[in-house]
């Protein structure tokens, strides 16, 4: 026995080989593909002529926005796994991506507040699509506090995935809200039937600027579910199950 | 020029956002890492916990 006690077990070393080189290989993806997303958008992209400068906040506002999109769709399919064959993993997943996703939705929006206020005169509207961004946000911090609040895990884990599913419909609502409604929020520019509205330069930064934020969004995942695993072990710790 | 202060303001937030949550989670692997190394892992005589 004193040799199981003396012994960390894996997970003490670190929260997994694996998922501790996915983590350090997106971190470093993210790094070298957002160095050159920068020198794109500081230096190649052209300068809009109606908005000016301030229109490059354009290439980290969209990018955050579908990332965080990304995020909450990893949310979702981790708990409609969880609910359908009940492991642990996917709510680890759920729950790991939730946060992310969460501090990605309140950047999206403290970057289109500051670019509303340039161009439209105003740091907030009740536009559809801010207003439904907005709601997206509160579902998932619901979420989180949802998960914080209710003490057994096994029921946490289930409430947060029927929220985690429900949550998801919004995304393409807030898709959806500027062509459905008036709104000042300019329409899509790249997601059209028509194909994208860019200059192809503009295009092209925009697009390096998206995989930088998708490799730092999967490596700030990793590290969340490196925690979270590292949390579950140490759960198991301090109440070892009965009979062992 | 006065929008270069959006500009810069949006892409200062958005860093300092992300940076601080890097760090945020880099403290609590550390906690949760020091944490578990004091606490032997449980063997087959340890009972439930109370």
């Amino acid at each position: 026995m004193a040799q199981t006690l003396s012994r960390p077990t894996a997970s003490a070393r670190a929260p997994g080989g694996g998922l501790a080189l996915f983590t350090t290989l997106a971190g470093a993806a993210g790094a070298v593909t957002m160095t050159l997303a920068l020198y794109g958008i500081f230096v190649l992209a052209p300068t809009e002529r109606t908005q000016g400068v301030v229109q490059r906040v354009f290439y980290i506002h969209v990018p955050l926005a579908w990332t965080a999109y990304l995020a909450f769709g990893v949310v979702f399919v981790g708990s409609l796994l969880y609910l359908l064959r009940r492991r642990r993993r996917w709510d680890v997943l759920a729950r790991s991506s939730a946060e992310v996703g969460v501090v990605l939705t309140t950047l999206v929006i403290v970057s289109g507040s500051l670019w509303g206020k340039a161009v439209w005169g105003t740091w907030w509207t009740w536009d559809a699509r801010l207003t439904s961004t907005l709601v997206l946000w509160f579902i998932y911090v619901a979420y989180l506090m949802l998960r914080a609040y209710v003490g057994d895990p096994d029921r946490a884990a289930r409430y947060s995935a029927v929220l985690g599913i429900v949550g998801f419909l919004d995304i393409p609502i807030i898709h959806m809200s500027v062509i459905w409604w008036r709104t000042l929020h300019p329409e899509p520019v790249v997601l059209r039937s028509e194909g994208p509205a860019l200059p192809p330069e503009m295009l092209w930064v925009l697009l390096m600027s998206l995989v930088a934020m998708t490799c730092l969004y999967l490596s700030l995942l990793g590290l969340k579910l490196g925690i979270e695993t590292l949390r579950e072990d140490l759960r198991a710790r301090r109440s070892p199950p009965a009979g062992q | 020029m006065q929008n270069f202060w959006y500009l810069f303001a949006a892409y200062t937030l958005v860093w300092l956002g992300l940076c601080g949550y890097l760090l945020y989670l880099a403290q609590e692997v550390r906690a949760l890492r020091r944490e578990l190394q004091s606490r032997p892992a449980p063997s087959a005589e340890d009972g439930p916990a109370a």
